[in-house]
C-alpha cells in the first residue's frame, strides 16, 4: 500500500485587515491508499484550510500535496469533499441531486446506481422528498450516499456530524463506519471530536492552534465496533487529549490545569438534549437469543451500585453488577454521615462495619482562619436525630468492598475487571448494556432495568446531554494523605465519658481561595485536601502541590500539623464541579449516586447520597417489577424522592459558598453558637439528616442569619 | 378563529373608510365628487358599455409584452453579471445609472422614438421592470453559497449545466422576488404611460373620463380596477413563491 495522498512542508497565510494570518505552518504527512486518518485540533486551527487544500479548493502558499504522486490541480471528482454545512442542492430532490452528479452516465445506469446508493443510506422512499423537508441526520446521509455514488477513490470529511444533534450524531457515526465499508475509499477526516475520531480513524493526527503544525500522530489498532470505554482506549484519549493541551476535564486525573478549567465548557453533545441513544452495536435478534438475561444489571461497584444490587438481590431478583476496577481500589470521600446508620440497617451490614476498625468520628469542627475562631458541631448535641452519634472516616478501599462483598453475599453476581462499552437501547428503552471483560470480546447483556451507577464518568447522561454543569460551583481539589501528622481527640469538645476510643472530628478550616478537610483515619493516616474555586486556583503559581502548599499555608492550624508529617502518596487532583441530570430515570434506566449529581465535598455527602438514592432506586425498581412495568413513568417516583430533597442541598451549598466569598463567611457557623434554632438544622444537615428537618425552614433560618 | 377575526377586522376598516367617504361627499355637499354608489353606477355603466373589458384588456396586453421582455433580458444579463466578473465590471455603473431614473422621465423620448403606438408603453413597462429583476438576479447569484458551487465544480458539473442547474436555481428565490417588485412597478408604470401616449387603457380610461366631462365617477373607478388588478397580479405571483423549487429558501 502506497502513499495515496503525500503531503509535504504545506505553508498557507491569509491576508487580514490585521496583517496576514498564518494558518498552517509546515505541515507534512502522508496517508496510505484505503486509510482512515482523522485530523484533530482545536476550533479554526486551520484544519479546514488544510483540508480544502488537500481537496484543491484552495492552494498553499509554500510545499505541495500529490494524489498519486501527481501535484493537485483544482477539485476533482475522484476526491469529493463532504462539506460540514451540508452542501446537498436545496433546490433539487434527493433523487435529482444523485442523478446530477451522475449526468456523464446514461439515464438508465444514472437511475440504477442512485437507487443502490439510496438503499444503502437508507433513504427509500424519500427519492422525490427535497432537502428542506428531511431531518439533519436523513440530510447527511443523502450527502454522503451522494458523494460515495460517484465511486471516489478519497473521500474528504469537514466535520461531517458536526450539525447533528447528539442522538443523531451517534447513530450517523455509525451509520457512516458502514458506509465507508461498503467503499474502500481513502479518507481524511477533519474533526475536533476526539471520540468520534478514535472511533473511526485508523490513525488520528493532532494538530496545535493556529498556525496549524502536527503535535503528534496515534494509531488506532483496534477492530470496528471499537470498545470506546475500554482502558487502552481510554489511554489513547488521553495522550491526544494531552497532545491538543486539554485534560479531561471530569476525569480523576492528576494534573488538571485549573486554569483550563475555569475556561473550559461544559462537556456536553451539541445540538441539545436527547432522550435516548442507539448505541454503536444495536441489538440483533440472534444477539437476543443468545444472550445473558437479568432482571437489573447495575453498572458500576461503588456505594450507590452495591446498594441498589443488595436491596434488588434481597427480594430475590436476578441481578449483575458489573465494576470496571479490581476491588480494593484507592477513592476519596473519607468522612462519612450518622445518617448512614439506617441505611446500613436496611443493607444488613452494620456489624460488619462496626467491626473494620473504622476511625469513629463525633462531629465536625469549623476552623475560621481569620478570626482564629473554632465552631464545634457535634452530632451528640441532638442525639434523637439519629440511631448513633457517631459515625467513621472510613478507607474507601476498604468501606467500598465490604459493600460489595455484602452485595455478593446477598446473592448479586458481581464481574470485577468488566467494562461496559454502551448501555443497548431500542428506540428509547434501554434493553441492556454492552460489555466484556478487559481484553476479552463483548457481549450483549439483556435486563429488565439497568442502573447507572457509574460514578462521574455518567455512562447515560453524558451520552444524552443531561448533564446541567453548575458553574457557580466549579471546584477543584488537591489532596494526598499522610504519614505522622498530628490529629485531635474529640475529648477537646466532649467530656470524657462521651467519647469513644479514639474518636476524633472532621476538621473543615477555611483558606484562601476556599476550604480544607482535615479527615484522621486508621494507623497514622490522615486524609487533608483543598477545595479552591477553579478560578482563584488558576491564579496560582505552579502545580497542585503548590496550590495545596499554597493553601495550607493559610491556616496556621493545619500547617502546624502537618510539620513533619510524611505524603503517602503523589498529590491527587479532582475537578469538582457540581453537576445535576435533567432526569434521573428513562425508559427501563435508572441513575444512581453521582450518576445522577454530583454536589460539592463540603458536607461529606457523596457516600451518605449514594447509598441513599441506591436503596431509594432499588424501592423503586422493585414496585415495577411487581406491576412488570419498567417505563419512565412507572420508575418516576425514584427520581421524584430524590430530587426535592438534592435541589435544596445545592441551595444550601451554595449559600454556604457565597457566604465563604464574604470574608470569613462561615460566620453562619459562628452565629450557630447563639442561635440553638441554628445550630440544630446545621448539626441534623451535616449528620446527613436531609429527611429529618424541613430544609426550607433552614434556608430561611440561614438567609435570616445572614442579614 | 383567529384567521376569522382578522379578516373581519380587515374588512371593518375598508367598510369604515368607504362610510366615511360617503359621509364626507354628502356633508361637503360636493357636486362633482362621487359617493361609493355613484362610482358602482359607473362602474356598471362601463361594463355594460363593454369598455372597462377593452381597457382592461389593452393594459394587461402592454404589460405582459413588456413585462416578459423584461424578465428574460434581466435574468440573462443578471446571471452574466453575477457569475462573470467582467460582465459585471462593465455593466454595473450603467445599470446603477439608469437604475434611479424614473420611467416617467422616459415618456418624451418614447414618444419621440415610438410615437402614440403600444410601443411606447411597452418600452416604459420595459425600462420600469428591468432594473429591479437585473439587481435581483444579481444579487441572487453573488449569494448562492459558495460551497454549492465548490461541490458542483467538485463533481465535474461545469459550464452550460452548471448555469442550468446550480447557478440559476440557485438564485431563484432571489429572481423571483425581483419579479414581484418589478411586476408591481410595471403595473405602476402602464397607468401613467396610457394618460399621455395612448388612447386605450385603464391610464386613459381615467385621464379621458376627467378630460371628456368631469366623469370623476369613472376616474374612482378606474382607480378602483387598477387596485384590485394590481391585487391580483402580486397575489399571482406570490403563487411562484411557494413553487417547491424554492421553499428551501422561503420555507425558512
Amino acid at each position: 500500500m502506497g502513499a495515496k495522498i503525500c503531503v509535504t512542508d504545506v505553508w498557507k497565510t491569509f491576508p487580514t485587515p490585521q496583517g496576514p494570518l498564518s494558518v498552517l505552518a509546515q505541515v507534512d504527512f502522508t496517508v496510505a491508499e484505503g486509510e482512515f486518518l482523522a485530523l484533530v485540533g482545536p476550533s479554526g486551527c486551520g484544519k479546514t484550510t488544510l483540508l480544502h487544500i488537500l481537496a484543491g479548493f484552495d492552494r498553499p502558499d509554500r510545499g505541495e500535496v500529490r494524489v498519486d504522486d501527481r501535484p493537485i490541480q483544482g477539485p476533482r471528482r475522484r476526491g469529493i469533499y463532504v462539506f460540514q454545512r451540508g452542501a446537498v442542492f436545496p433546490w433539487l430532490t434527493v433523487q435529482q441531486n444523485m442523478t446530477l452528479v451522475l449526468s456523464d452516465l446514461p439515464p438508465a445506469e444514472r437511475q440504477r446506481l442512485s437507487d443502490e446508493y439510496l438503499a444503502l443510506a437508507g433513504l427509500q422512499g424519500f427519492e422525490r422528498s427535497y432537502p428542506h423537508q428531511l431531518s439533519g441526520g436523513m440530510l447527511q446521509r443523502v450527502e454522503l450516499a451522494r458523494a460515495l455514488v460517484t465511486r471516489p477513490e478519497i473521500l474528504y470529511l469537514d466535520e461531517p456530524l458536526g450539525a447533528l444533534d447528539a442522538l443523531t450524531r451517534l447513530r450517523m457515526r455509525m451509520e457512516l463506519r458502514r458506509l465507508l465499508a461498503h467503499e474502500h475509499c481513502t479518507t481524511v477526516m477533519v474533526t475536533h471530536d476526539v471520540e468520534e475520531a478514535l472511533d473511526l480513524a485508523d490513525r488520528v493526527i493532532i494538530f496545535s492552534p493556529r498556525p496549524a503544525t502536527i503535535r503528534s500522530s496515534v494509531s488506532v489498532p483496534f477492530p470496528h465496533p471499537r470498545p470506546l470505554t475500554h482502558r487502552s482506549m481510554l489511554e489513547l484519549k488521553g495522550q491526544i487529549l494531552q497532545a491538543l493541551g486539554v485534560e479531561d476535564v471530569e476525569g480523576d486525573t492528576a494534573s488538571v490545569r485549573p486554569a483550563a478549567l475555569a475556561r473550559s465548557r461544559a462537556l456536553r453533545p451539541r445540538g441539545g438534549r436527547a432522550s435516548a441513544y442507539v448505541s454503536p452495536v444495536a441489538l440483533s435478534p440472534e444477539a437476543a437469543v443468545s444472550a445473558e438475561r437479568f432482571d437489573v444489571v447495575v453498572i458500576g461497584g461503588g456505594p450507590g451500585g452495591a446498594s441498589a444490587a443488595t436491596v434488588l438481590a434481597e427480594r430475590g431478583l436476578k441481578v449483575l453488577i458489573l465494576e470496571r476496577q479490581r476491588f480494593p481500589r484507592f477513592h476519596t470521600g473519607e468522612s462519612l454521615l450518622p445518617a448512614l446508620w439506617e441505611l446500613w440497617d436496611r443493607l444488613d451490614v452494620t456489624a460488619e462495619i462496626e467491626s473494620a476498625g473504622f476511625v469513629p468520628k463525633q462531629g465536625i469542627i469549623c476552623g475560621m482562619t481569620r478570626s482564629g475562631e473554632e465552631v464545634a458541631l457535634l452530632t451528640s448535641e441532638y442525639p434523637e436525630y439519629f440511631p448513633r452519634t457517631y459515625t467513621y472516616h472510613v478507607e474507601r478501599s476498604q468501606f467500598d468492598q465490604i459493600l460489595l462483598n455484602n452485595a455478593r453475599r446477598k446473592g448479586v453476581e458481581v464481574r470485577e475487571g468488566w467494562n461496559v462499552q454502551d448501555v443497548i437501547f431500542e428506540e428509547d428503552w434501554a434493553r441492556g448494556v454492552l460489555a466484556g471483560p478487559h481484553d476479552g470480546a463483548l457481549r450483549s447483556i439483556l435486563a429488565d432495568v439497568v442502573v447507572d451507577a457509574t460514578g462521574r464518568d455518567s455512562l447515560i447522561s453524558r451520552r444524552l446531554g443531561w448533564r446541567r454543569l453548575d458553574p457557580a460551583l466549579n471546584k477543584i481539589s488537591h489532596f494526598t494523605h499522610f504519614a505522622g501528622a498530628g490529629r485531635r481527640s474529640v475529648r477537646e469538645f466532649l467530656p470524657e465519658q462521651d467519647t469513644l476510643a479514639g474518636a476524633t472530628v472532621t476538621d473543615v478550616h477555611t483558606v484562601d481561595g476556599g476550604w480544607l478537610w482535615y479527615i484522621p483515619l486508621a494507623n497514622d493516616v490522615v486524609s487533608v485536601g483543598v477545595v479552591l474555586d477553579a478560578k482563584v486556583a488558576g491564579q496560582i503559581r505552579g502545580g497542585p502541590q503548590e496550590r495545596f502548599n499554597h493553601a495550607v499555608a493559610s491556616c496556621p492550624k493545619v500547617q502546624d500539623w502537618l510539620q513533619g508529617a510524611r505524603p503517602l502518596m503523589p498529590m491527587q487532583t479532582i475537578s469538582n464541579i457540581a453537576y445535576i441530570n435533567d432526569r434521573f430515570v428513562g425508559h427501563g434506566f435508572v441513575l444512581v449516586g453521582d450518576a445522577a449529581m454530583f454536589i460539592d465535598p463540603i458536607f461529606s455527602s457523596g457516600v451518605t447520597l449514594a447509598i441513599r438514592s441506591g436503596i431509594f432506586a432499588a424501592d423503586c425498581i422493585l414496585d415495577a417489577f411487581e406491576r412488570r412495568d419498567f417505563s419512565e413513568g412507572s420508575l418516576k417516583p425514584y427520581e421524584e424522592r430524590l430530587r426535592v430533597p438534592m435541589s435544596r442541598i445545592f441551595r444550601i451549598i451554595h449559600h454556604w459558598y457565597e457566604l465563604l466569598d464574604h470574608g470569613d463567611g462561615s460566620h453562619l457557623f459562628l452565629r450557630s453558637r447563639r442561635t440553638p434554632l441554628l445550630r440544630e438544622r446545621l448539626i441534623v444537615l451535616l449528620s446527613g439528616g436531609y429527611d429529618k428537618m424541613d430544609l426550607e425552614s433552614f434556608l430561611l433560618t440561614t438567609s435570616h442569619e445572614a442579614e | 378563529m383567529h384567521d376569522r377575526i382578522r379578516s373581519l377586522l380587515a374588512v371593518a376598516v375598508i367598510v369604515f373608510c368607504v362610510a366615511l367617504w360617503w359621509l364626507s361627499v354628502r356633508i361637503s355637499g360636493s357636486l362633482i365628487f362621487p359617493t361609493p354608489w355613484q362610482v358602482i353606477l359607473g362602474m356598471v355603466q362601463l361594463i355594460q358599455q363593454g369598455l372597462l373589458l377593452k381597457h382592461v384588456a389593452a393594459s394587461l396586453f402592454r404589460v405582459t409584452y413588456g413585462y416578459l421582455l423584461a424578465v428574460t433580458l434581466a435574468i440573462v444579463l443578471g446571471v452574466l453579471m453575477g457569475r462573470f466578473r467582467g460582465a459585471y465590471v462593465a455593466c454595473n455603473s450603467l445599470v446603477q445609472i439608469l437604475r434611479p431614473i424614473s420611467p416617467i422621465a422616459w415618456i418624451p423620448l418614447a414618444i419621440l422614438w415610438f410615437g402614440v403606438s403600444d410601443l411606447s408603453p411597452i418600452f416604459l413597462i420595459f425600462l420600469s421592470s428591468f432594473f429591479p429583476m437585473v439587481i435581483g438576479t444579481v444579487a441572487g447569484v453573488l449569494t448562492i453559497d459558495r460551497q454549492y458551487i465548490w461541490a458542483a465544480e467538485n463533481f465535474g458539473i461545469s459550464g452550460f449545466k452548471l448555469l442550468c442547474f446550480v447557478i440559476f436555481p440557485g438564485a431563484l428565490p432571489q429572481i423571483i422576488t425581483g419579479m414581484r417588485i418589478g411586476l408591481g412597478v410595471a403595473w405602476l408604470v402602464v397607468v401613467a404611460a396610457e394618460m399621455i401616449a395612448i388612447n386605450s387603457g385603464l391610464g386613459y380610461l381615467i385621464i379621458d373620463s376627467r378630460n371628456a366631462g368631469n366623469r370623476y365617477d369613472l376616474v374612482v373607478a378606474g382607480m378602483v380596477i387598477i387596485g384590485v388588478i394590481g391585487l391580483l397580479l402580486d397575489f399571482l405571483m406570490r403563487g411562484l413563491e411557494r413553487l417547491d423549487e424554492v421553499q428551501w429558501r422561503y420555507g425558512r
